[in-house]
Order: C-alpha cells, then sequence, then structure tokens
C-alpha cells in the first residue's frame, strides 16, 4: 500500500501526546528510507530552524503561504508530510485536515481527550461531505495513549468508540520518545526501545490502509 | 458514544429566508420533541428574535446566504454577546472554503442541505455536546 501523503496529526492541547508523537513518526519513517516532512502549524516562522534531532525534517510555514498549500507542495517531494497540530480547531488546523490524506487523533484516556477527539471527526465528516473531498474523502484513525496506571480505563474508552463506529488503531501507545531542539540528542529512534515499538506498530496499522493512488507522488 | 441531549428542554431558533426550509426544519424538530421552536425569515428579524428572547436559546439554526444580513453576519453579531452559544449553519454550500471559513470562525456545526432528522439531530447533539 502507498503511504499517506499528508497526514494530519491533531492531539489535545494538553497531555503527553502534545509533543513527540509527530516527530516519532517522522523519524521511524526516515529510518525507513522514507523521506517525511514535518510540519508545525504553531510554529513561528521568525524564529530560527531548530538544531535537533528533527531539524532536517522540518520545514518552516511561510505566512503568505497556506498550511494546505505548503503541505501539497512539499508533498510532491517528500513523503509523508506530517502536519503537527494541537488544540481546538483554528484555520490553520482546519486547512491543514482538509488538505490530508489521513487524520490521526491522538488521545489519552479522559473526558476532555475524547470530547476533543469527538469534534476532531466531526469536522472531518464535515469536510469529507464537501464537494472537493467527497471522492477522496479524510481518512480519519484514532490512537490512544495509555499508562500502566489507566489500563482499564483506556480498554473501556476503546469499547465505547468501536461500538460507537469510530475507528480506533488496535495499538496503544505507552511509550513517546520527546525530540527537543537539543542538538547532542540522538537523530533517530532508540533502536529495539520500547518507544520504536510502539511507533513501528502505529505505523505498520497506517501503511495497511489503502489510500489508492494518491497524486502526485515522489519518485522513490 | 453521543451526549445525552434533553431535547424536550431545548430552545431553538430557526432562520431561514425560505419558507419550505423554515417548515420542514420546524417539523424535524418537534418530531425530536423540542417544545421551544421559534423562526425567523431573515438575519435582521432573527437577531431581533434573539436579544428580546427571555429566556434566551439554547440554540441557533441559521442559513448562510440570505437577503440582507447572511448567516456568517448574524454569527458575529450573536458570537460578540454569547460567544459559547451553539450555533448551527444549514447551507447550500458544500465547498471546502465554506466550510474552513465556517468552522474557523468558531461556527460549532455546518449542516449541508438537504438533510434527513438523523442528520439534523446528530448535528444537533454534537453540538450541544461541544
Amino acid at each position: 500500500m502507498p503511504l499517506p501523503g499528508i497526514i494530519t496529526l491533531a492531539t489535545p492541547n494538553e497531555g503527553r501526546a502534545r509533543s513527540g508523537l509527530a516527530g516519532s513518526l517522522a523519524l521511524h519513517w526516515r529510518q525507513h528510507q522514507e523521506t517525511p516532512a514535518l510540519i508545525d502549524v504553531d510554529d513561528d516562522p521568525t524564529t530560527p530552524q531548530s538544531t535537533g534531532p528533527l531539524a532536517s525534517l522540518m520545514v518552516k510555514a511561510d505566512p503568505a503561504e497556506s498550511i494546505g498549500a505548503l503541505a501539497r507542495r512539499v508533498g510532491k517531494r517528500r513523503r509523508p508530510v506530517i502536519i503537527d497540530t494541537r488544540g481546538e480547531p483554528n484555520r490553520a488546523t482546519i486547512e491543514a485536515l482538509a488538505a490530508s490524506d489521513l487524520a490521526l487523533v491522538a488521545l489519552e484516556p479522559t473526558a476532555s481527550n475524547v470530547k476533543f477527539a469527538l469534534q476532531t471527526w466531526h469536522l472531518v465528516r464535515e469536510i469529507n461531505a464537501t464537494r472537493e473531498r467527497a471522492i477522496r474523502p479524510i481518512a480519519i484513525r484514532f490512537v490512544l495513549l495509555s499508562t500502566p496506571a489507566a489500563l482499564a480505563i483506556t480498554y473501556q474508552i476503546r469499547q465505547e468508540l468501536k461500538a460507537a463506529g469510530f475507528k480506533v488503531l488496535d495499538t496503544e501507545i505507552a511509550h513517546l520518545s520527546q525530540h527537543g531542539g537539543d542538538s547532542a540528542r540522538p537523530t533517530s529512534l532508540p533502536r529495539g526501545s520500547s518507544a520504536q515499538s510502539d511507533i513501528a506498530n502505529v505505523v505498520q496499522e497506517l501503511e495497511k490502509l489503502d489510500f489508492g493512488d494518491l497524486p502526485g507522488a515522489p519518485a522513490k | 458514544m453521543t451526549a445525552d441531549i434533553d431535547f424536550p428542554r431545548l430552545s431553538v431558533l430557526v432562520i431561514d429566508d425560505d419558507p419550505s426550509v423554515r417548515s420542514v426544519t420546524s417539523t424535524m424538530l418537534r418530531r425530536m420533541t423540542i417544545p421551544n421552536i421559534a423562526v425567523a425569515e431573515s438575519g435582521d428579524r432573527g437577531l431581533e428574535l434573539f436579544r428580546s428572547a427571555a429566556p434566551p436559546f439554547d440554540l441557533i439554526i441559521c442559513d448562510w446566504d440570505m437577503p440582507g444580513m447572511n448567516g456568517m453576519e448574524l454569527y458575529e453579531q450573536v458570537r460578540a454577546d454569547h460567544p459559547k452559544l451553539p450555533f448551527l449553519m444549514l447551507t447550500g454550500r458544500n465547498d471546502l472554503d465554506s466550510v474552513i471559513t465556517a468552522r474557523s470562525s468558531g461556527v460549532a456545526g455546518y449542516l449541508v442541505k438537504p438533510f434527513s432528522s438523523e442528520q439534523l439531530k446528530e448535528k444537533i447533539s454534537f453540538v450541544m455536546a461541544m
């Protein structure tokens, strides 16, 4: 199956998913000879480029260009393009979703996170009802972030979401690497780590999704 | 996994310049057991009803394209005083730019005409739960 061209990662404003997941996915794909790019919608375009492990993957937003247009432009050369968004959807987030092949919604087993996930799901459905996206709707998947202390509630929330018809990845992320701007950090996910294993499982599930013949796929 | 909304306690303002849409929407709302339904044929009249309502409406369901004040202009006026009031946009616009414009302005829900009673109920449940 082809990789999704543009993935919007939607995470709530608080919690562990807030940072780390987008970077971990990008690093995983780079380690597997893909050409990922990472766009942070909250990134201040005037700040200098990061020097951390993600520096070579980051694409700076241009205030004159919409996030969707930027992602499509970058997606002609690199794949997948991961757009990292956080919190209540603003214009940039909605534009990112509208340009995406896949919306990946990360949530912890809390009421506020579930509410956030459902908000995003409704928004994606509204976008998919438009004439532009009706023929190639955005796929949406939820991914749960769990902790040993929250296994029971995570299980219950998974069951309820699935019973209500929402699509939830089987993988639960229990370990997540953080990728700050520190250039002394390693430039890839530590091999054999739990974090690497969780991300690999997520990617394996995503790569099973059928995105068909996506336009503008870069030559590898 | 939808919120349980107490439909028999809701009061809803429906604004649309098309009498058939006002009628069909009101009928659907009554079948949802919503007892308090007010209708307006224009944005200006809708704003007037909204401002004079006591107790206030719980939800506004509004068309976008109307002569005079349109749905987005009405929404901006309502939001200035009631930023949390659920606002559902009913519209014939099914293009991406319109969805992006409405949702990024803060409109809670967006439903393209024609719609079914089930779609309207699901959308109301969603915007009321948010």
